[in-house]
């Protein structure tokens, strides 16, 4: 039995089986309505050929028509980026090639956990110790099994564990916890808090009584991110002077953690860096895409997004989208879309699991004649030699 | 194509040339005979008075992986751009990206690196990393020795012969050129809370000792047929008086062949004042006594750094030495690491006296052959500041007038002012060329005889080592002009070296049930597959 990867969202399962005679089906039945969904919409995709201006055109003068793009533009953003290595990979190398900036559809996420990391480092976890090792996880952010359907059966609920047979305690904090996670760190260090939380006492006695809790935390909303985060940051600090504790993020998915991760080996320093001046600068507010796009310091947009079907923000910008073969636009048709392979369906390809520690081998399920976005990007870069 | 290298000084230990000046030859990539008649060069490139080498390998080096892309972007503030990049030359304004290190590897005159840390779990990663280093042939090698599948068979009692399979199994799923040993038990001990583990402590839960994790992989190395030996990073790395854990896993070795990493780091008393003296003249007997042993120094230059290293006890440990104040510990299925930034300062004492500690091994271990050039990229010194290291071996002056100016006491102390040896062109091209190759059963490579790889390093011949070694002259790699005047001219893409050994594929049931109940990953995607990562990445595999 071969085995599918499932790219659909940031757990990148690499347990699901289509019998083999299902290859050609189009309604693959996992027991993940995310993944259900994924797969279906790439597989009964049809759209094959290029659209200039919303008019079917042909991959040659799609081509060309990118290229005249990319060489007129002084300050090309390359976004989104929901997509597989190969994708990612591509996203860069344009950047680095045509002197542009990339971002990531979940870029602010990504660049304040960068922010944190960068000031202070961190300790942390991964989703395969949290599954056989820690005995309480504190789970934080909003609505987890949403985002990673398959996250309680995969990580928090085995029996089978490397130490012990009984799954971890689960405590749910939801995103609305910074006051309590305060208080708790407070009273573990020691220190006086002025005003108390019932829940603090039971969270304290649950902590100390595990050998080794994992505060894992989910996507937050962003006016509650950065302090939660910091938070944890310092309780887990605090409590391994002599115990052991975790952190474990978890990302949104959309290839978030692979565009980071490779970005970071191409340039050193992740997303939201600009290759404009000939080197790599990275900025984490200046170079925010959506900042780019709305001072106009941007003058192309090149979405990326071989994952997701929806289409790119309507922004005034010309836009290039290497997109999904199912994506379709009710508002203005982006200048140029490009159908590209959807790894993992129609072609071969690596995701990262949300701990970032594993790169997930997506195999391709079916022969499909779209182009993968690492081969339009040599091409482009092979027509339009480099300005400086 | 048929290049004539024509009148360069060859150093060549493996075929005995040792400055004589000659012709090489080069046909299609490889060390071809000359010709009958010269005339059939297509391309002849004088040489006079110039100084060849094989192309240098580089046995230590951490160039890849979850660890080393985690460092980068915990410091953006050390790899600050200073240069544009230059046309055709990808990411060439990239300081300590995939391509700058392929590219300043190059420029060195090095044509193949090994990354000596690659988590199982983080194969996949490593590889594509590595297929993104232009232009240098990599490796890595395999991390063992905390991953629980092993440690319970251990603890079960399993025969060596089915340790060696799961030793040549972990080899095929990570496609590795060897293994590596870190702390053995100790990321478990972590686990459990343990915060040092010696050599004959008991790993908690397993009821067996780091010793005999470590002679347990060492045995199936040998057995196994693999050229490289295992690759020890010692129990106890950096604490004061752990030179006596390096002598006691070198008499651990019990004659079979092992080679100890970055023994800079473990060549430490504890005797004075300030209990931190040098043990190198210990370290270096034994390993003199020992010739189944051996090593690579570590190098400590001073400057700012960062320590990387799958040693999660150690890491844990130095997190209050960062600086800056910043760290990373991680735990991760099988193993664990951190990431901590450091600057080593010649004024300070320890630094000072870690900086000599090396320098005395390099001269006091007199066997070429057995010490390697490295400085534990980037934990002693970033693999850039190796021009430095090949003055301060080849120029006893340059020596001095460093002692002149590190901390007073630990010059006084150190042996080095008593040193004289001075390492020659021989000795050198020994050292960084012909040895690595050997000790990594690499034989294609390392050496200048016909049928090699035509991997060639060119210098000119200077007073100032560190511009001579700093900057090739000329570089060919597979016979390709990649680097001339030390600048790269062309990219071309490296191969991965791996090894493949037999083993019982039975072995893949227990394997894969053992995955099943315990992992989220299935065991076939665990694997890595070479068609997979040479048709999505372009990685491509070589095996020995
Ligand atoms: S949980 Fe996520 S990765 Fe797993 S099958 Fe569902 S959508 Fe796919």
């Amino acid at each position: 039995m071969a085995y599918i990867s499932c790219p659909f969202c940031a757990m990148v399962c690499d347990d699901l089986s289509l019998p083999l005679h299902n290859r050609e089906t189009t309604t693959p039945q996992f027991g993940c309505n995310k993944a259900d969904q994924g797969f279906r919409s790439a597989l009964q995709a049809t759209r094959q050929t290029p659209l200039i201006d919303g008019e079917e055109a042909s991959w040659e003068a799609a081509m060309k028509q990118a290229g005249s793009l990319l060489k007129g533009a002084k300050h090309p953003l390359f976004h989104g980026l929901a997509g597989d290595l190969l994708d990612s990979r591509a996203a860069i190398r344009m950047a680095d090639h045509f002197g542009g900036s990339i971002d990531h559809l979940h870029g602010d996420a990504i660049a304040r956990n960068l922010r944190i990391y960068q000031q202070s480092g961190w300790q942390i976890s991964s989703m395969g110790e949290v599954r056989n090792r820690a005995d309480l996880v504190i789970l934080i952010g909003t609505a987890p099994e949403q985002l990673y359907p398959r996250l309680r059966e995969k990580m928090l609920e085995g029996s089978e564990r490397l130490h012990g047979d009984v799954p971890p305690t689960i405590r749910e904090l939801g995103d609305d916890c910074l006051d309590l996670l305060s208080i708790v760190r407070a009273r573990l260090a020691g220190k006086p808090v002025q005003q108390d939380i019932a829940d603090s006492e039971t969270l304290i006695g649950q902590i100390n009584a595990a050998s080794y809790p994992v505060f894992v935390i989910a996507p937050l909303p962003e006016q509650r991110a950065e302090l939660i985060v910091r938070t944890c940051v310092g309780l887990v600090r605090d409590l391994n002077e002599t115990r052991r504790s975790a952190l474990l993020m978890l990302g949104a998915g959309d290839g978030d953690t692979t565009a980071q991760l490779s970005a970071t080996w191409h340039n050193g320093f992740g997303i939201r860096t600009c290759h404009a001046k000939g080197y790599p600068e990275q900025d984490l507010q200046m170079q925010a895409g959506d900042r780019l796009l709305q001072s106009g310091e941007a003058d192309l947009l090149v979405w990326f997004s071989s994952l997701r079907c929806d289409p790119p923000p309507a922004v005034a910008q010309p836009t290039i989208v290497f997109g999904h073969p199912a994506m379709s636009f009710t508002d203005k048709p982006p200048a140029l879309f490009l159908p590209v392979a959807v790894p993992g369906v129609h072609r071969r390809g690596y995701l990262h699991r949300a701990d970032g520690l594993r790169l997930v081998p997506l195999p391709a399920l079916r022969e499909s004649p779209l182009p993968d976005s690492g081969a339009l990007c040599d091409q482009l870069i092979s027509q339009e030699p480099r300005r400086c | 194509m048929l290049i004539r290298l024509k009148g360069a000084q060859i150093y060549d230990p493996v075929n005995e040339l040792n400055g004589a000046p000659g012709d090489v030859w080069v046909r299609d990539g490889y060390i071809c005979a000359a010709p009958e008649n010269p005339a059939e060069a297509d391309r002849t490139i004088d040489l006079e008075g110039r100084i060849l080498m094989a192309g240098a390998i580089d046995i230590h080096s951490h160039i890849a992986g979850g660890n080393v892309n985690n460092a980068r972007l915990l410091l953006p503030e050390q790899h600050l751009a200073e240069q544009a990049r230059r046309p055709r030359f990808p990411f060439s304004g990239a300081k300590w990206s995939g391509s700058d290190t392929g590219y300043r590897y190059a420029e060195m005159g090095f044509t193949t690196v090994v990354e000596p840390a690659v988590l199982p779990i983080n194969a996949h990663q490593a590889h594509a990393e590595l297929a993104d280093i232009p232009i240098i042939d990599t490796a890595g090698l395999a991390i063992v020795g905390n991953d629980d599948f092993l440690l319970r068979m251990l603890r079960d009692g399993a025969e060596q012969a089915r340790i060696n399979d799961y030793i040549a199994w972990t080899l095929h799923a990570t496609q590795c050129l060897g293994v590596k040993v870190i702390n053995a038990g100790g990321a478990t001990a972590f686990k459990f809370n343990e915060r040092q583990l010696n050599l004959d402590d008991e790993v908690p839960m397993y009821g067996m000792t780091s010793r005999a994790i470590l002679n347990a992989v060492q045995r199936a190395v040998v057995q196994l047929g693999i050229a490289h030996p295992v690759h020890v990073h010692c129990n106890n790395l950096g604490i004061p008086g752990n030179v006596n854990t390096a002598l006691d896993t070198i008499k651990a070795a019990d004659g079979l062949p092992m080679h100890l990493a970055h023994v800079q780091f473990y060549g430490y008393g504890d005797e004075g004042d300030s209990g931190f003296s040098s043990g190198a003249r210990a370290l270096a007997d034994a390993v003199m006594a020992n010739p189944n042993i051996t090593v690579d120094i570590g190098q400590v230059l001073f400057g700012q750094t960062v320590t990387i290293s799958g040693d999660i006890m150690r890491q844990f440990d130095a997190r209050h030495i960062a600086n800056p104040k910043k760290w990373v510990v991680w735990e991760g299925e099988d193993g664990g690491g951190g990431i901590v930034p450091f600057r080593y300062r010649a004024k300070n004492y320890v630094n000072a006296l870690q900086w000599a500690i090396g320098l005395e091994l390099f001269l006091l271990i007199d066997d070429p052959w057995r010490v390697f050039f490295t400085t534990d990229h980037p934990n002693g010194a970033p693999f850039t500041a190796y021009p430095e290291l090949f003055k301060l071996l080849m120029d006893r002056q340059y020596r001095n007038q460093w002692l002149e100016s590190i901390n007073a006491k630990s010059a006084d102390i150190s042996l080095l002012r008593h040193l004289e040896r001075e390492y020659d062109l021989n000795e050198i091209a020994i050292m960084t060329r012909a040895a690595p190759a050997k000790l990594l059963g690499l034989k294609d490579r390392g050496h200048l005889s016909v049928g090699a790889i035509a991997d060639i390093a060119v210098y000119r011949p200077q007073e100032d080592k560190a511009a001579m070694f700093g900057n090739a002259e000329l570089v060919l790699k597979n016979g390709v002009p990649v680097v001339e005047n030390g600048r790269v001219i062309q990219v071309i893409q490296g191969k991965t070296h791996a090894v493949a050994p037999e083993f019982d594929r039975g072995i893949e049931s227990a394997i894969s049930t053992y995955f099943d109940r315990y992992h989220l990953m299935k065991m076939d995607n665990y694997k890595l597959d070479p068609q997979h990562l040479l048709e999505t990445v372009g990685s491509e595999l070589v095996f020995h």
